[in-house]
């Protein structure tokens, strides 16, 4: 009982990463809750697919994309194993910009200062934390996100044009058509990150899941996540509530945190804090973590952090040749939020390369045999895939004329 | 009559376009009116956001909701967003019926910059006593803003003569 407690607790708590914050800050802003029913359907879409991935780790023993290359030849494997690194590396960039920006708004030092401290910080968890204290400790600590729920209540919204608002697909007078679907395709990449997957599943391998836990993953994804994509909501609730009326963007991590600081004064603000920082670091160690497990697995190395760093040096070293590039990306001054932008929306394009395999994996009675999927994980696996198809195809032409939303 | 090879032919359209792109690139290009609106409503927007965000800031803080550096930090942010929205606008060549709103454009964006920069100073010397009256001037300057938005939504009004 208590591991299936502790289980839903960090996946509530790892959900939000800087993606879900700015996004869902943004989208708040500009269209209230009217799109509020995409990020539902993004986080039915990450169950549907954590689910399969969880369950391949626990059934086969191996992580999804190990079985890739075996199953889908080493081409398929490769294009794969290039756009998912691609946008997990850009997602990693992002995390780390995020977790500076937060430590900005503590310390008032600027953030390229904080950037290098931030990479070694990550590395060092990377490289010495236990996987299941890195994942306890900063998941219970992005629990403090629940912040934003606590300020939407206290800032008194009238709840039943919130849900009115969620359920009507409309936009406002001064908006366009086009602008609104193009923050829709970011919410949604933003809800199934691929790195979320990539790591569920390689978590699963390193915590040597079986078929007996089964019904744990299963409760860790059914309430874990639907209660974190509630956070992600509140996020965007109340940044509806708080700059909706002023007619003013969301462009900075310091307005994400005002609504908060308007609803719960100074220790809602500094709980809310706490939750940007465990956030944004816990999600660039997944990132981290994700990247060296995708190359270590499909290139067969020994992978990840159950074993001893010197048994599995090429993973070690994929972990700290990332850390370093993505820190010297972020020394070059470019933007993290504008990284984090490009992030999501990139994670939209990629989504058909990461959901495919792990639909095909999982629909293979050879590895899963009565594990493989059902009618109803088929039919919901096939029906997402089109959808995350057309969002992948609509993704950058949308950027192009909306000027990235602007 | 031979024509001439093929390697030629690549190169002379490849020179044309080279000189064409590297005239485009040295003179800035004139936009439409229309377009030139959306631009510079959409500079006055992200100018008013930065405003009304450090408004709000300063009046948490006013009302001890938020920490010292928390508000520096969002003020430090507030002038970046406005100093990228004026270069953008800035940059832009207007056309000729636009100059007069170029003008005021630039001009109120600047001084919303300005207000800015002066209250990020007063935060940073912690002049509290300040605090309210930058305030005040910023929720001017925001409304100001608002306003040029709004008359920016249309063509410039032909005056006679």
């Amino acid at each position: 009982m208590f591991q299936v407690a502790l289980g839903i607790l960090t996946a509530i708590g790892g959900f939000v990463d800087i993606g879900d914050l700015v996004t869902n800050a943004q989208v708040g802003a500009r269209f209230g809750l009217s799109l509020g029913w995409i990020v539902v359907f993004g986080v039915i879409g990450i169950c549907v697919f954590a689910e399969m991935s969880g369950r391949v780790a626990a059934v086969s023993g191996r992580a999804t994309f190990d079985l890739v290359r075996e199953r889908l030849g080493p081409r398929v494997g490769l294009v794969n194993l290039v756009a998912s690194m691609a946008v997990t590396m850009l997602t990693f960039v992002a995390e780390i910009g995020g977790v500076a920006l937060a430590l900005q708004l503590v310390s008032s030092v600027n953030y390229l200062l904080i950037v290098p401290f931030v990479g070694f910080v990550v590395w060092l968890i990377l490289w010495r934390a236990k996987f299941s204290v890195m994942e306890n400790v900063l998941g219970l600590f992005g629990l403090a996100l629940i912040a934003f729920a606590v300020a939407l209540w206290q800032l008194g919204p009238d709840w039943g044009d919130l849900l009115h608002r969620m359920a009507v697909v409309d936009k406002p007078g001064d908006e366009q058509w086009r602008t609104l679907a193009y923050y829709g395709v970011a919410l949604f990449g933003a809800a199934m990150t691929p790195y979320e997957v990539f790591f569920f599943s390689s978590g699963g391998v390193e915590e040597r899941w079986t078929a007996k836990d089964l019904r744990v993953m299963r409760a860790n994804v059914f309430i874990g996540f639907p209660l974190g994509g509630m956070l992600s909501l509140a996020i965007a609730g109340s940044a509806a509530m708080v700059f909706g009326p002023l007619d003013a963007s969301v462009d900075t991590l310091g307005q994400v945190g005002l609504p908060v600081a308007v609803a719960l004064g100074k220790i809602g603000l500094a709980v809310a804090l706490v939750g940007f920082v465990a956030a944004t670091l816990g999600a660039a160690c997944e990132c981290g973590l994700s990247v060296g497990y995708s190359l270590s697995q499909f290139y067969g190395w020994q992978w990840g952090k159950y074993v001893k760093p010197a048994v599995a040096a090429r993973f070690h070293l994929v972990l700290a040749l990332t850390t370093i590039l993505a820190t010297g990306v972020l020394l070059t001054k470019v933007d993290p939020i504008l990284v984090t932008e490009f992030s999501v929306v990139f994670s939209a394009v990629a989504l058909p390369l990461t959901y495919f395999p792990i639909l095909v994996v999982a629909n293979d009675p050879d590895y899963m045999g009565e594990h493989a999927n059902g009618r109803l994980a088929n039919g919901l696996g096939s029906f997402y895939l089109v959808v995350i198809g057309v969002a992948a195809l609509a993704a950058i032409p949308l950027m192009i004329v909306t000027r990235m939303g602007a | 009559m031979k024509n001439p090879p093929r390697w030629r032919r690549a190169g002379v359209v490849t020179a044309v376009v080279l000189t064409l792109l590297t005239a485009v690139g040295c003179a800035p290009g004139t936009p439409d009116g229309d377009s030139w609106r959306i631009d510079a409503q959409r500079a006055v927007a992200d100018a008013s956001t930065a405003v009304q965000t450090a408004e709000l800031a300063l009046r948490l803080h006013g009302h001890d909701r938020i920490f010292d550096r928390y508000l520096q930090t969002v003020l430090v942010e507030a002038e970046k967003g406005i100093g990228t929205a004026s270069t953008a606008i800035g940059s832009k060549q207007p056309p000729r019926a636009e100059r007069e709103r170029y003008d005021t454009v630039t001009g109120q964006i600047g001084e919303a910059a300005s207000l800015i920069s002066t209250t990020r100073i007063a935060v940073v010397d912690r002049e509290t006593s300040r605090y309210d009256a930058l305030a005040d001037r910023l929720a001017d300057a925001a409304a100001a803003l608002s306003r040029l938005e709004d008359d920016l939504q249309h063509p410039p009004v032909r005056t006679a003569g």
